[in-house]
């Protein structure tokens, strides 16, 4: 069993190592395999550990580099993926009852990518059932139960990629692939203390994922830095055929440069976002932009223009997620779901009608330019990763009833809807720890195709911090 | 010819960019309910927090009577087709559910839009990029088996 902090370093210098002969990729595998077995539990962090294949691919790239074959950075790393993705082999629940026992017979194209440049599957990660799809109520809304925040275990990872933020965060596995809809990957990075990152719509296929929203869902890497996000969409990005919303290949591939900074960024920091979020995500956040600064980046106040972006996001999903899940709803299966809301929000969703469809899509496209023509004057909008430090298991009920209104007042303002809704990039990264060691982030976003610019932003802050070496003591 | 992509507003109603940004700005505040519907049921779906409290405070505030007629008759229609298969409980939640979804409707219906205003759905032409420059060519869609579900 290797060292823990072997195991939490990034890609690159794993990837040194491995390429050196100094790291065996078996080694490696077994360790994080030797490591998620001792607490994935703990943690409700796995749905299935693939050991058999890990195995077999951790062989495979060893024997591949001693021969002189190295395919690039991901070659021999060990990854965890969400179990909304498909794994020719093994089980793909969608974390939700009723797809217990669902199995594909082909791999998504994000796992072939990534079994093409060398990475190691090791497991399937918990998930909020359906990814929210339908709807839930409670971080149990899931196959697996409750997901546990690696940072302190009465608390929530957030969703709908719990696992993933776990497992990653808790040095499970090297990086994990999440799935975004609204919110998925940037919402438990940011609680986990990770990097996260949401690709622009359509650059990352979405063949053999499960769907909520055709028109927003994206798949996108949780790892230990924005560098190590970079590498992985390189690996992942690009066309297939397969993926009706897949971007032609001059926009969906990405070629990722890590020292490109030819001029200074130009960061926008959001002034009316999160109005009655904890003031410390604001200063933690006022604090990485005064080190962005100090660091050559240029920043000044702006604010996110006015409109129904929440509505139009949220109208979206759910007519979309309705027709998706038809078969689920009007077979009464959704009954076996977990959650309150889950088991009838589909019913409800069902009675959209195509106008108010067709006019929600149509005032998108507005939507879409209003947001886009903030970014003639920035590289990248900055705020908070979350408007929330920390989300208890269990809040207790004097909490409960008071913080969803507290939620409901001012934060209609909230990035991640409008950048999901107009198919924006955003990365998080940890910018700051509060008094009761929780991670706090930072979230950048660009305009649409604009990968290069969120990845530059958090590397030029990684670069100047070392926020993101940080991980909980899991034992 | 101006070029598609620099109208951002419906030819049909000749309305300024700074004017939709007030209207759009207008039917917000106007419908007052942005926080409120939004941060509900917005939560549920994108993973975040929990959304029954917030569902019934939306339903105990009022809205319009006309929304309210139309939460009332989605409402029929959904329990008389589904209403068999859900608890009193499941009920009460049905109504504070499409009264959530009516509120965030009325906040997109007003926003005005031109006939040529085409929708963010699509129909692909070319799924191959492969496929040649010739149309006839390109839109012949690639035959591959559906994947197997086991």
């Amino acid at each position: 069993m290797l060292p823990e902090d072997v195991l939490y370093l990034p890609i690159r210098e794993l990837s040194e190592r491995i390429r050196a002969r100094r790291l065996s990729p078996v080694e490696l595998t077994q360790s994080y395999l030797e490591r998620s077995k001792q607490f994935g539990s703990k943690f409700n962090a796995y749905v299935t550990l693939t050991v058999e294949l890990a195995l077999q691919q951790a062989h495979a790239a060893e024997k591949e580099i001693a021969a002189g074959h190295y395919r690039g950075p991901l070659h021999g790393i060990p990854y965890a993926a969400k179990d909304l993705l498909a794994v020719k082999g093994y089980p793909t629940t969608w974390g939700a009852r009723p797809y217990a026992e669902q199995k594909f017979d082909y791999d998504a194209t994000v796992i072939e990518r990534l079994s093409r440049a060398g990475a190691i599957l090791i497991g399937k990660a918990a998930m909020i059932e359906l990814a929210g799809g339908l709807g839930y109520e409670n971080a149990d809304a899931s196959l697996t139960g409750p997901c546990k925040n690696p940072w302190n275990t009465d608390y929530w990872t957030c969703g709908s990629s719990s696992g993933s933020g776990a497992i990653v965060a808790a040095g499970l596995a090297n990086f994990a692939l999440g799935s975004d809809t609204r919110g998925s990957i940037i919402c438990p990075s940011t609680l986990c203390g990770i990097s996260g990152m949401r690709p622009s719509f359509g650059r990352v296929s979405r063949f053999g994922v499960m769907a909520i929203a055709w028109s927003m869902d994206k798949i996108g890497p949780m790892a230990r830095t924005a560098d190590c996000c970079g590498l992985i969409l390189s690996a992942i990005a690009g066309h297939d055929s397969k993926d009706h919303d897949s971007l032609p290949s001059a926009l969906s591939s990405f070629r990722y440069a890590a020292e490109k900074n030819s001029r200074p960024l130009r960061i926008g920091r959001l002034t009316n976002v999160f109005p009655d979020a904890d003031p410390s995500l604001h200063s933690a956040v006022d604090d990485a932009l005064k080190v962005l600064e100090k660091a050559g980046a240029k920043v000044s106040d702006v604010q996110l223009p006015e409109g129904p972006f929440e509505e139009a996001a949220e109208l979206v999903i759910l007519i979309e997620a309705a027709s998706a899940f038809s078969e689920l709803v009007q077979s009464g299966r959704c009954a076996e779901l977990e959650d309150p809301l889950g088991k009838i929000n589909g019913y409800a969703s069902l009675e959209f009608s195509a106008s108010d469809f067709l006019q929600i899509q149509r005032v998108r496209v507005f939507l879409q330019k209003k947001i886009d023509a903030l970014f003639d004057q920035f590289d990248v909008l900055a705020a908070p990763g979350e408007d929330t430090v920390a989300i208890p298991l269990k809040p207790p009920p004097e909490r409960a009833e008071r913080r969803p209104r507290n939620r409901q007042r001012g934060n209609s303002m909230q990035p991640d809807a409008i950048s999901s809704l107009c198919g924006l990039p955003a990365v998080t990264v940890p910018c700051a720890f509060n008094k009761d060691n929780f991670p706090l982030g930072i979230q950048f976003m660009a305009r649409a195709l604009n990968d290069d610019r969120v990845i530059a932003a958090a590397r030029l802050f990684q670069k100047h911090t070392d926020w993101h070496t940080k991980h909980p003591s899991v034992a | 010819m101006k070029k598609k992509s620099e109208r951002v507003l419906p030819k049909s109603t000749e309305v300024s960019r700074r004017e939709f940004g007030r209207r759009v700005a207008f039917t917000v505040a106007g419908t007052a309910l942005t926080a409120t519907s939004v941060s509900a049921s917005a939560e549920a779906i994108a993973g975040m927090l929990p959304v029954s409290t917030l569902l019934q405070e939306q339903a105990e505030s009022s809205l319009p009577a006309e929304a309210q007629a139309e939460v009332e008759a989605k409402l029929q229609h959904v329990l008389g087709q589904y209403g068999h298969l859900l608890s009193d409980d499941q009920k009460k939640l049905m109504r504070r559910t499409v009264t959530s979804h009516v509120r965030m409707l009325e906040a997109i219906r007003p926003i005005p839009v031109g006939n040529s205003d085409a929708p963010a759905t699509v129909l692909q032409l070319v799924d191959d990029e492969n496929a040649g420059p010739d149309l006839s060519t390109s839109i012949r869609r690639k035959k591959t088996a559906p994947p197997k579900r086991e």
